[in-house]
């Protein structure tokens, strides 16, 4: 589509401030089963999302039908979309920062392989997988996705940027059984390069995860000492992010309203968000608005320094956007996303960490949070597996119960924090924690 | 779209490599959102989903394609290297196209697209207003409002031109209130196959004042016990337990592999004797309803359980071949971009004879569920969970308090056998629902039911002795 074309007319049809952007995107997924190739697919797509300011007000429109005949289309839809607003909250459309950071990046090699050389790699994990114990009676999943995509922002205040994202995502699933027990685990990675990729370590990884879970009791309900592993810490702090958004909290729905600049947690827990991390997930060296990226700290030894802001919540509580204003998809307004953001970590390993406990459960699986968490209030009850500690050692595995609390609460009672720092592929980021007292409904 | 003539080439090329059948699944959607908070319109977006997904089958295997560069020199490219994917004897042939004409059975009397913000947003302001009016302390309420017309053109190796237009829309409610101190929020948010119609036949603000009512009840009530207790899970979308515990274990994409709890079990009792349930997208206008699945296939009413015996499972063409039974209709996508599969439609437990009186009647202490939020089951163990977003704490008979903050988890094999009773209020509601092919809607739906032992996990920790 011609963009200059499709700015001029916006400015005609008497538009302030125009903006395109445009996402391209490229991807191979192969699926291997049994042997075969279950799953091949290819894809090319691209969509275009403008948004342009018109008697102050934000008026969007997305296509995926790249056609200069979509032109007349997609500025009346911006019209009468600005027009239904009547928010009166100031927007805007940013003329770019002076200089922007450069992300430090394993070279994406996997980009180079060919579709033969990936389903041989595939085919050779699944054989792995299978002949890693006899209780792995079938590789339920095992792909590789590798996607080279571009982040294209223009304005109409001659604003002119591009990021480019080259990724391979490897993953499989497993199912453990014995004696009429299934127990299946899940895990992907990141994966730069077929040659030097670690294939022993996520073997043994989800073998383990699924095989040890094999007979299982259900614990009694009580209130018990937890561990709760870094991945799963991972998913809380993920789902529970939106309480840090200065939209939600100037907006009074947010449990965080009102709480800047006071202690919210316990003094050992700091919570960053780096969008410069080296080989971070979410590393960018600017966000949907043009924001050149910055490293900040949000929570600063138990208090709150800082919500994550966009343009306008910055401009609604009269700060500086923090650079994470994102759009979730082209089609998507901008709203407010953490790029990676993680808690500090702290310094005992998970096994010292097991060995400070006398009796108690370790979490490393929790599933169904968009149900079992609320994410207004941060109370929790999920769905949830992993261990019984006793004596400081790894006891039986559990299933069937349900961990629960409430994420703001729990966090002012850390107990300890691991130094197994782990990041997920959404780009959050924590340690194993040890909490004094959480609820685990079982038997 | 492309012409018929276009489309003859584009498949003649797919199967010169080994490739036994085509398709070809062209989508043009138009879809327009708004959203409120208290009376203002923050948020008002609109586009155009656009693109065309190709797919070839060898025997079982499957190749994919999919892409919105859609001249036909790139969609020819694409299907030539996507053939590529295949090693064999070439099955090319003379495709000539065929279009099949049926009756819509989900006529719309008032096209979304021909109303401009307006009326939509006049629709959002009645429903906010309401849970607003509700109580003092409601005090946000963000109301949501979506439309999309999505046709569909699908066309095959076997000849057929097929296309099918889905209109839908659906209003959301999220009510917040609060006392100063503690905050707590209920949501409401009905949907259907139809135009700005479906919200002339409802009652728009009782849609409001039900999130608010959730909201001010959840306020007060204490954290729910845990432990194991019989729960009594009411109508609508309480039928998200038949969903997570049974229904997604029942799709072919489980099955056909062996990863789901009920394969090979045709025929055999999986549940108690009083349940029966069906996976109906023929229901006129409902939520998960269309007139043709995403491969082209008419959709129908497919009884899964009667009276406790598995009578059947929900079978996409693919999977059909690796199981060697017939394709029921099922086989469903997001959009061009996902590969379809066996999914659920409209899907729900049959009526049975107790009125829910008489369940609270019986159960000496336990949990009354009556409002659900979502869940998720892993198919290969049958473990689920879901929220309950409105609960009250049964002793002796009677309901005595609200309780919140409870989810519910248990094995599906094994609480589909201690359904013990079965209720007369059938009642289906709207649900988003995710899988591999992207996230579809779809209607789950139930008559209050009563389910004798299941785990309850709340946050306080004293268990009921």
């Amino acid at each position: 589509m011609n963009k200059q074309q499709l700015i001029e007319k916006a400015l005609q049809e008497g538009f302030e401030q125009v903006e395109i952007y445009t996402n391209q995107k490229s991807s191979n997924g192969i699926q291997v089963f049994q042997g075969n190739v279950d799953n091949f697919e290819i894809s090319e797509t691209g969509g275009i999302a403008v948004r342009g300011i018109y008697q102050g007000k934000p008026g969007y429109c997305f296509l995926e039908e790249d056609s200069d005949e979509n032109i007349d289309f997609c500025v009346e839809q911006m019209k009468s979309n600005a027009c239904a607003i009547t928010s009166k909250d100031k927007v805007m459309i940013y003329e770019g920062d002076k200089e922007y950071p450069t992300i430090e990046k394993n070279p994406s090699l996997i980009q180079n392989t060919s579709s033969t050389q990936r389903i041989a790699f595939l085919k050779e994990m699944e054989q792995a997988l299978l002949n890693a114990d006899h209780r792995i009676a079938q590789v339920m999943d095992c792909f590789l996705q590798v996607v080279k995509g571009e982040v294209t922002i223009v304005n109409s205040k001659g604003l002119n940027i591009q990021r480019q994202e080259e990724y391979g995502i490897f993953g499989a699933s497993v199912l453990a059984s014995e004696n009429n027990e299934n127990k299946s685990a899940y895990d992907v990675a990141l994966i730069y390069d077929l040659d030097t990729f670690d294939k022993q370590k996520f073997i043994s990884t989800l073998v383990h995860k699924a095989v040890d879970k094999l007979k299982a009791i259900q614990p009694i309900s009580g209130k018990y000492p937890v561990i709760l592993q870094n991945n799963v810490m991972c998913d809380l702090l993920g789902t529970a992010a939106g309480s840090f958004y200065g939209e939600n909290a100037y907006k009074g729905i947010s449990i965080l309203k009102d709480k800047l600049n006071s202690a919210i947690f316990d003094e050992k827990v700091t919570l960053i968000d780096d969008p410069l991390l080296k080989d971070g997930y979410s590393s960018t060296p600017f966000d949907d608005e043009g924001v050149a990226s910055r490293c900040k700290h949000i929570v600063e030894k138990g208090v709150l320094i800082s919500y994550l802001h966009n343009q306008k919540s910055a401009a609604l509580m009269n700060t500086l956007s923090t650079g994470n204003g994102f759009k979730a998809g082209y089609a998507g307004s901008v709203g407010i996303m953490p790029t990676n953001f993680y808690f500090e970590k702290g310094e005992d390993s998970l096994e010292e960490m097991i060995a400070s406990v006398s009796k108690g459960i370790l979490i490393d699986t929790v599933t169904g949070l968009h149900a079992g968490f609320n994410t207004l209030t941060t109370d929790f009850s999920l769905q949830a597996s992993g261990f019984m500690i006793e004596d400081g050692k790894i006891a039986q595995p559990i299933q069937l119960v349900t961990v629960a609390g409430n994420f703001m609460e729990m966090l002012k009672q850390v107990e300890k924090i691991g130094n197994d720092l782990k990041f997920d592929l959404s780009g959050c980021g924590s340690a194993s924690m040890k909490f004094t007292s959480l609820t685990i409904s079982g038997k | 779209m492309l012409e018929k003539q276009q489309l003859e080439q584009i498949l003649s090329v797919c199967l010169t490599t080994g490739g036994d059948f085509a398709e070809v699944f062209e989508e043009k959607k138009f879809t327009s959102s708004y959203s409120m908070l208290n009376e203002t319109v923050e948020n008002a977006n609109s586009g155009i989903v656009y693109g065309i997904g190709l797919r070839i089958l060898q025997g079982t295997n499957s190749v994919y394609a999919y892409t919105n560069q859609t001249d036909f020199n790139n969609l020819m490219k694409m299907a030539k290297d996507l053939a590529d994917s295949f090693e064999g004897e070439s099955h090319a042939k003379e495709i000539a196209l065929k279009d099949v004409v049926y009756e819509n059975r989900h006529p719309v009397a008032k096209h979304p697209s021909q109303y401009g913000s307006d009326e939509k947003i006049a629709i959002m302001r009645k429903a906010g207003n309401a849970a607003l009016a509700y109580d003092e302390k409601i005090t946000k309420v963000n109301v949501s409002y979506m439309d999309e017309e999505q046709h569909v053109v699908i066309s095959n190796t076997d000849g057929k031109r097929i296309e099918d237009t889905r209109i839908r829309t659906r209003l959301g409610i999220v009510a917040i209130a609060s006392d100063g101190e503690k905050m707590q929020d209920g949501s409401y948010a009905p949907g259907a196959s139809k135009g700005l119609e479906f919200y002339d036949e409802m009652d728009v603000e009782e849609a409001g004042r039900e999130a608010a009512r959730i909201a001010l009840t959840m306020l007060d009530a204490d954290e729910c016990p845990s432990g194991t207790m019989p729960v009594i899970i009411d109508n609508g979308f309480g039928g998200v337990i038949f969903h997570e515990a049974c229904g997604h274990s029942l799709e072919a994409a489980s099955v056909a592999k062996n990863q789901s709890v009920f394969a090979g079990k045709l025929n055999q009792k999986i549940a108690s004797d009083c349940v029966s349930a069906v996976d109906d997208g023929t229901i006129p206008n409902a939520w998960g309803s269309c007139n043709i699945d995403d491969e082209g296939n008419f959709m129908q009413r497919n009884v899964l359980i009667e009276n406790g015996i598995l009578k059947g499972y929900l079978i996409d063409p693919l999977n059909g071949r690796r199981m060697n039974m017939n394709q029921t209709g099922s086989s469903r996508r997001q959009s061009y971009k996902y590969e379809p599969v066996s999914r659920m439609t409209n899907t729900f437990i049959l009526e049975g004879k107790s009125t829910l009186e008489e369940m609270i009647a019986a159960t000496s202490y336990g949990l009354y569920a009556k409002s659900l939020g979502g869940g998720s089951v892993d198919p290969s163990t049958g473990d689920f969970n879901f929220a309950v977003n409105e609960g009250y704490l049964i002793e002796n008979g009677k309901i005595v308090k609200p309780v919140k903050g409870a989810t519910l988890i248990g094995n599906g094999a094994d609480t589909l056998m201690k359904i013990d009773h079965v209720g007369t209020n059938l009642k289906r509601a709207q649900g988003m629902c995710g899988a591999s092919s992207g996230s579809i809607p779809v209607d789950v739906g139930q008559p209050a039911i009563r389910v004798s032992a299941m785990i309850v996990g709340g946050k306080e920790g004293e268990v009921h002795e």
